[in-house]
């Protein structure tokens, strides 16, 4: 699974690695046991030797996210998916705004926390859990290595692909230029048999549908895509995987109701959604932003709606085009009618009325900023400008 | 490409790259005029100076630096590393109209774009700097490596420039040895043109 966007000639040296690699090797390789360690002195231990150094790295990098109650309900996700392959996986959430998720060979998955933000159930995390799974089952970095390994581009081509130095290292995880995925045959595997786990499950098998949907659309309010759209050439493009997930969708044998266990996910996210927005804004992307939080927005439950319609609010703010900001001011009026709503919504409602000559009002919404917000990193400030607003009200 | 040309290029090259590479000097404690600011330190530094941009060590650039960038464009990144352009619409880019709060979140978004990692704001207040009005502002970051760190900023938007005076140290004994010289050094800073 992959969705952040990639710049520059090595995705499309990968792909073209992997193309080959392949068809060469994909027959040769079974798929591997639970429990099963490369054989001593095989090439599979050589890449594994690597990649475990590239893990003990990652184990104490500031990315990772150390929440114990966050961390177990991915793992018990994760474990659920794999089922006996559970004692053989190390789950790995990385503080990272983009939708990404990847798979080294040794058996490190990872999860950045920009997927956890997208994602709205637990049946989406299910399917995208077990694609990643998928790659490690089949081995997909053992094909690509047995055939590309004594190529010089390989080293850089591998740690592209899987966010993993050979090396040591963690390389990549945070770039836009990060993960690459596996390739378009790799990744097509992936995505079917990640389905059927999921769905073996009774996880919902529309979760893909709805998953690839939203990528699309995030894809198509990114603007820099449209300046970069070689980069996806060789991997299966978003609409392609959306109609094999649809398709597969429909044609999959629901004997139960599908569980999504919306309640239990969106209870373990809850306490990370502000820290998660706030990073999804710093990257400065706000069309995406605007179709990522938006999509949050329009599923929210009541004690996320106040959360929600504040940071779509800011995307619209930031961003700045014609017409943003009165959209913000419509989002911070409603914002501010929810109980979640962060103390900021009416410090931003505050400088809303200001704009508009309500200086009364204005005071008001900086002081209920103050009060909800008594240590207020910028309290300096908007005392200031409570000042001067006082000074001007009759 | 002409003969004379083809000849001249290299010439060309090796003058362009000449002035833009950076001069180095001490700069003892006192006052010091950096741009259109005059700065008063307690500290001897290394002086490194490019034309829009000094970088200020005492120890070597990740154990202490202050990185001064002068005349900060409308949509240029805060770092002066690139412009906005249609095929980059995306970046910590410098608006003339930003309030203080967003100053602030714009440099802490290029410290993020660095490399920084939990990078978070500390304290934002109002700040004087000679007939200026401006901002300051405290942060802590880690680097990739694990490394923690802590800095404060000093930031005025003067006829429709930023300039930004950026001061990290490690946590772990420079930020504290330091931090309240450097601190001092911000506050007092004054435009003297």
């Amino acid at each position: 699974m992959q969705a952040v966007r990639h710049t520059g000639g090595r995705w499309l040296l990968a792909a073209t690695l992997l193309s080959t690699a392949h068809a060469a090797h994909a027959a040769q390789v079974p798929p591997i046991q639970p429990g099963e360690k490369p054989a001593t002195g095989s090439t599979e231990a050589e890449l594994w030797y690597g990649v475990d150094q590239s893990e003990r790295e990652l184990k104490n990098a500031p990315v990772i996210v150390r929440d114990p109650a966050l961390n177990k309900y991915v793992h018990d996700v994760a474990c659920r998916v794999v089922g006996e392959y559970c004692r053989d996986l190390r789950v790995y959430i990385v503080d990272a705004p983009q939708f990404n998720a990847s798979m080294a060979p040794n058996g490190a998955m990872v999860v950045f926390t920009g997927a956890l933000l997208r994602m709205q159930d637990e049946s989406e995390l299910a399917l995208v859990l077990g694609h990643e799974f998928a790659h490690y089952w089949q081995r997909h970095s053992l094909r690509f290595w047995s055939s590309a390994k004594r190529t010089s581009a390989f080293t850089a081509t591998f740690s592209v692909m899987t966010g993993f130095s050979l090396a040591g290292g963690v390389v990549q995880l945070l770039g836009a230029a990060g993960l690459s995925g596996f390739g378009r045959d790799m990744e097509r595997e992936a995505d079917r048999l990640g389905f059927a786990r999921a769905t073996g499950l009774h996880y919902d098998p529309q979760a893909g549908v709805r998953v690839w949907k939203r990528m699309q659309q995030e894809e198509l309010a990114n603007k820099r895509n449209r300046h970069n759209s070689v980069v996806f050439a060789s991997h299966p493009r978003t609409a392609e995987r959306l109609q094999d997930v649809t398709t597969a969708a429909a044609a999959a044998n629901v004997d139960a109701p599908p569980i999504d266990h919306r309640s239990e996910y969106r209870a373990a996210m809850r306490p990370f959604l502000a820290r998660w927005l706030d990073a999804e804004l710093s990257r400065r992307m706000y069309d995406t932003a605007i179709q990522v939080i938006g999509d949050r927005k329009a599923g929210a439950s009541e004690d996320e709606a106040g959360l929600f319609a504040f940071y779509l609010a800011e995307a619209h703010r930031r961003r700045g085009k014609d017409g943003d900001a009165a959209t913000a001011a419509k989002l911070y009026a409603e914002a501010i009618t929810h109980a979640d709503a962060p103390a900021a919504a009416w410090r931003e409602q505050g400088h809303v009325l200001r704009a508009q000559q309500q200086p009364a009002a204005a005071a008001e919404a900086f002081r209920q900023y103050l009060t909800r917000a008594p240590a207020a990193a910028d309290r300096a400030f908007i005392e200031q400008d409570l000042k001067a607003l006082e000074a001007n009200t009759p | 490409m002409t003969s004379r040309l083809r000849f001249l290029l290299p010439l060309l090259i090796v003058l362009l790259l000449a002035a833009c590479a950076p001069r180095q000097q001490l700069q003892k404690a006192g006052a010091a005029t950096v741009f259109d600011m005059q700065l008063d330190s307690a500290l001897d530094w290394s002086r490194i100076k490019r034309p829009r941009f000094e970088a200020w060590t005492i120890d070597g650039t990740d154990l202490n630096m202050l990185r001064i960038y002068s005349g900060v464009k409308a949509n240029e990144h805060v770092f002066q590393t690139v412009r906005q352009k249609n095929s980059r619409p995306d970046g910590p880019w410098f608006k003339p109209t930003m309030r203080p709060d967003e100053v602030r979140d714009v440099v802490l978004d290029a410290l993020r774009e660095e490399g920084g990692i939990n990078v978070e704001g500390g304290e934002l207040h109002p700040q004087r700097f000679g007939t200026t009005d401006g901002l300051r502002f405290d942060f802590s970051m880690t680097s990739a490596g694990g490394l923690e760190y802590r800095g404060t900023a000093a930031a005025a938007i003067r006829n429709g420039t930023l300039t930004l005076l950026l001061w990290t140290a490690p946590t772990e004994y420079y930020h504290g040895r330091d931090a309240a010289a450097v601190g001092q050094m911000l506050d007092g800073m004054k435009f003297v043109n």
